[in-house]
């Protein structure tokens, strides 16, 4: 039975799911009260398998897009050695801030740079919505995607504010991306603490967060450092990185939908797009990266499989 | 309002009764199920389009993902209510999400705990495991390049989350004081 289970639960990960096997599935459950248990059980197991993603070991080239020029490529390894995970749930700390903010917003293709003080700038891209406190060095993201660069040769010269989440610099330049439920951020240079006044979780240079808003885990990952900023050059690049965290970007940057089919959704793509051109080519060009064709749908794109 | 549903809206509603039979199986409560159904429905009003290539899969999978945070901030919950009932003001809506640094500790002891398993895994095992399951790789694409059936690749990760599976009980046998 928990055989049973884990193959319900591999089939729902790899995206394979049609109707009808949800629909079997449902009827698996239905079964019987074990079922649940056990699926139950699956599902927090593999909770900590997540939690363990990423800890900053080199990823593995994936064969399948050998095809695609690869830009960077990694050497297999790291597989046992696994370095200490570091996930802890995220602590929301109670909003103390009486400061009033002065707000900022960008539309789309617009990019803005604003001081926050001596030494500290915030340098907004596209469709995003910031807030900057008047009398302090603190700064909301509401919504969007701001890089931050502080250098003043003081840590903590910087506090942002992201949803339930803090982070401060450790002399630093790092990317907030805040966006349909979900935070990114990635330092560029130097290091940062995520909630300082709490598990003080430190990322350093090249190292990630995740974290999907309301799920309440941290992941770390890793990617190259001088990607992390490259939208500044009118460019996304990517080392290993799953498509639809392509798809989120590039519809960020574009300012249009753009939808992953599922035969798609498993792919990774190491690459540097042009964000520069016509839409209908940044978007084809994406595609064929990805292994597939772009079509345009409704009120956007649709990238599936050849 | 129901005439003016398009796009995904539309195919929640076509669709409600399976959904709402496959979240009753998954919750094995209505009244739960009926809640997870409601919220989606909101967040469904709000979404402008339907960036989605298979909707219905989409729907289900979305029920899963409530269902699963929903879980998740019960068994919070919980322990917040274990751990600060001496508190007396009762828990607050801002620390729905908080854990006291003794919890994250246990957590972190219980990840290592799974970690060195995993590790302890025959070494194709643990590839194949870390491949899909870490690495988000196709079952297919490790078949193909180890020239194994999708069938031994199975197998492999069966045994690798079995693995897991037992760590979590081992520990909560030694933890079970708590």
């Amino acid at each position: 039975m928990i055989s049973e289970a884990i193959a319900w639960h591999l089939r729902i990960e790899s995206g394979e799911m049609g109707p009808r096997e949800w629909d079997d599935f449902t009827g698996w459950l239905e079964r019987s009260a074990d079922h649940v248990a056990a699926y139950d059980n699956i599902v927090e197991a593999d909770g900590d398998l997540i939690a363990l993603k990423d800890v900053g070991e080199p990823s593995i080239p994936v064969p399948a897009n050998d095809e695609i020029a690869h830009t960077r490529r990694y050497v297999l390894g790291g597989l046992v050695g696994v370095a200490a995970a570091a996930v802890a749930g995220i602590v929301l700390w109670p909003t103390a801030e009486t400061a009033s903010f002065a707000h900022y917003e960008t539309g789309f293709g617009e990019t803005r740079t604003i001081a926050v003080a001596d030494g500290v700038r915030v340098e907004m891209n596209g469709n995003t919505e910031i807030e900057v406190a008047e009398n302090e060095p603190l700064v909301r993201l509401i919504d969007g995607e701001a890089a931050f660069f502080a250098e003043t040769g003081q840590p903590g010269a910087v506090r942002v504010r992201v949803g339930g989440l803090i982070l401060t610099d450790n002399g630093t330049i790092f990317n907030v991306i805040r966006h349909d439920n979900q935070i990114r951020m990635g330092v560029a240079e130097g290091a940062v603490i995520a909630n300082p006044e709490g598990e003080a979780l430190r990322f350093d240079v090249g190292q990630t967060l995740t974290l999907r808003e309301g799920g309440g885990v941290i992941e770390r990952g890793r990617t190259e450092p001088e990607d992390i900023i490259a939208w500044q050059q009118g460019e996304l690049a990517y080392s290993d990185a799953p498509a639809h965290i392509v798809a989120a970007d590039l519809s960020r940057n574009l300012g249009v939908s753009i939808t992953i089919g599922q035969a798609i959704a498993g792919r990774r793509l190491t690459a540097v797009i042009q964000l520069r051109g016509d839409e209908a080519n940044i978007v084809r060009d994406t595609a064929s990266l990805l292994g597939g064709r772009a079509q345009q749908s409704g009120n956007g794109w649709m990238i599936s499989a050849n | 309002m129901r005439s003016e549903t398009t796009g995904i809206g539309a195919i929640f509603l076509d669709n409600r009764t399976e959904l709402m039979r496959f979240a009753t199986a998954r919750l094995r409560d209505a009244t739960d199920a009926e809640d997870i159904l409601q919220d989606i429905w909101l967040k469904l009003e709000n979404l402008e389009s339907g960036p989605v290539s298979e909707p219905l899969a989409y729907l289900y999978r979305m029920t899963e993902n409530a269902i699963r945070d929903r879980q998740r901030s019960e068994i919070r919950r919980r322990v917040r209510e274990a751990h600060w009932v001496e508190d007396g003001d009762g828990p607050s809506k801002d620390d729905k999400d908080t854990l006291s640094p003794e919890k994250i500790a246990v957590e972190r002891d219980r990840l290592k705990r799974v970690e060195v398993r995993i590790s302890e895994l025959p070494e194709r095992t643990h590839y194949i495991f870390r491949a899909v399951r870490l690495d988000g790789r196709k079952q297919s694409d490790i078949a193909a390049e180890l020239g194994i059936s999708l069938s031994a690749v199975e197998k492999h990760l069966q045994r690798a989350y079995k693995a897991v599976i037992k760590a979590r009980l081992e520990d909560d046998a030694e933890s079970g004081a708590e």
